[in-house]
């Protein structure tokens, strides 16, 4: 039995003719006494034959076809897939843009609002021509220091200018216009009128000069400045420039003094007439403009008092 | 009356050795080598001239592990679909067919086993019904004077794949590469990654397990 085990083992291998001559016929001998074995191994060559005879099945004949569109169907790789997929879904899931977009179109929106911007309609502010300034205050010439601000037909005028037209018809008195006309030290920074314009609001002479100046309020303006500007030496101080705007009575003179001296010029001011610190909306405690450490610039509104 | 063995026998001899020459004078690997590099390199046209060369064979094989041509074709698919996406892995160590082959028993294998576990097969081994049988019986005198014609019957045929389909993964994949797709006990070594001897000795039983299914039907 156990060598019918043997031969079995063999069965393969006499197929295939790679036995050795005598081991060959050792097994042929086996067969011819061992009915069962040389069943088994004509059974063992059938099946052999069998399965090498097995028809090739033939694939669908578009296998190739199914194949290549599988293959070469890859992800795409061209940039505008994801915008495509952005919008070809758009209805279907929640539209997901892509970065690039994301961020071109924040731009777009900022440069949208900025062209909208400057071209919202801005009520309309009027031209204001340079005020002319005097370099000697001495001379006090009326028609050296002129300033024509037509504020009040601006009030009444409906003319709305887009906003960069606006821009572009500003006052021409304004900081630049200003420090040109002066020394630089004299130039306080609280005579820009800064926000005023962009509020739409008419501009007055207050609102240049700042809050942090002085008002004085005087029955006899001219006589007033006069005083003053008699005890400026005595105040060691310096008389910048007298300007005369458009309403009729009203004045405004800058002055640099040393700062030990304010108090001496309040006090001569208040012998004028009523002081207030600031003008109009934006008075504030009496805290006037400093040029440096140790002087003051004042700007000094004098506005006729008809009591 | 069934076939007599001796002439079956005879028969089987004269198809051996045709089978051994057209083994010997029909490999052509050594053309691959340079559509395959351009394959690496990404030329489709390349692997394209690589699938009309095997894509018969590979169905082939891919029907033989899983014994239906719908599942077939999907497995076929994925073997070349694997082979093109892992072809930047191919070294040029074995043959191309080597490595195709190989790719495509791991997935046969896989394949199988993932039906299995399903229940695909079990139906379809009881189709060898008593009604079958006889049949069959009938059927094989009629071509007793012709062993190869009664090895090539239709329902031998499907006798023959029924027994592969139950046999189990590691006989399956053996019987397949050497009796059907006809690679050498060392390619298939190589492919599976087994000793030569394994080799023979697992392609031994399983054409034993087939024998006495075949006996069975055909006694």
């Amino acid at each position: 039995m156990k060598e019918c085990e043997r031969i079995s083992s063999l069965y393969g291998e006499l197929l295939d003719q790679q036995l050795s001559s005598h081991v060959q016929e050792d097994t042929l001998e086996h067969f011819r006494t061992c009915t069962d074995c040389r069943e088994d191994f004509k059974w063992y060559g059938i099946t052999v034959q069998a399965l090498r005879n097995l028809e090739e099945v033939s694939p669908p004949h578009d296998f190739v076809a199914q194949l290549s569109s599988k293959l070469y169907a890859r992800p795409r790789t061209h940039f505008y897939d994801p915008y495509l997929d952005y919008f070809r879904n758009f209805l279907s899931s929640p539209p997901q843009l892509p970065v690039p977009v994301g961020v071109a179109t924040f731009v777009f929106l900022v440069a949208v609002g900025v062209v909208v911007y400057n071209h919202a309609p801005v009520p309309y502010v009027p031209q204001t021509k340079p005020m002319h300034t005097v370099k000697d205050a001495a001379a006090n010439q009326p028609e050296a220091v002129v300033a024509v601000n037509d504020t009040a037909g601006m009030q009444n005028s409906a003319y709305h200018a887009p906003r960069s037209y606006a821009r572009a018809s500003e006052p021409t008195f304004s900081p630049s216009t200003l420090r040109s006309s002066l020394p630089a030290a004299a130039i306080p920074k609280s005579i820009a009128p800064r926000a005023k314009y962009a509020s739409g609001s008419p501009v007055t002479l207050a609102d240049r000069i700042g809050g942090d100046n002085l008002t004085v309020e005087s029955p006899s303006v001219d006589l007033a400045i006069e005083s003053i500007k008699r005890m400026l030496p005595d105040l060691r101080g310096k008389l910048l420039e007298e300007m005369t705007p458009g309403k009729v009575g009203e004045k405004v003179i800058g002055i640099r003094i040393p700062s030990s001296f304010y108090g001496h010029l309040t006090t001569e001011l208040i012998n004028h007439g009523t002081v207030a610190a600031g003008t109009g909306t934006d008075a504030k405690t009496p805290a006037p403009s400093k040029a440096d450490s140790n002087n003051l610039i004042l700007y000094i509104r004098f506005v006729q008092s008809h009591n | 009356m069934v076939a007599s063995p001796e002439t079956i026998l005879q028969c089987l001899c004269l198809n051996i050795v045709s089978l051994i020459v057209a083994t010997a004078g029909g490999s052509n690997d050594d053309q691959d080598g340079e559509v395959v590099k351009r394959s690496v390199e990404g030329d489709t046209e390349a692997f394209n001239v690589l699938v009309e060369k095997y894509y018969r064979k590979i169905y082939n094989l891919a029907y033989r592990f899983v014994g239906d041509s719908e599942e077939a074709n999907d497995l076929a698919q994925e073997i070349f679909t694997a082979a093109f996406q892992n072809l930047s892995k191919f070294r040029g160590d074995a043959k191309f067919s080597t490595w195709l082959f190989q790719i495509a028993t791991n997935r046969g294998k896989n394949k199988f086993k993932y039906l299995k576990r399903r229940g695909y097969f079990v139906n379809r081994g009881q189709s060898d019904t008593d009604d079958e049988r006889d049949y069959l019986q009938k059927a094989v005198p009629d071509h007793s004077t012709n062993p190869e014609d009664l090895l090539a019957g239709k329902q031998i045929q499907k006798v023959v794949q029924d027994a592969i389909n139950e046999l189990d993964p590691d006989h399956k994949e053996i019987v397949i590469l050497r009796d059907i797709e006809g690679f050498s006990y060392e390619e298939i070594a190589r492919m599976l990654n087994l000793p030569e001897g394994t080799t023979k000795s697992r392609l031994h039983r399983a054409r034993m397990v087939v024998k006495e299914k075949l006996k069975k039907v055909l006694s």
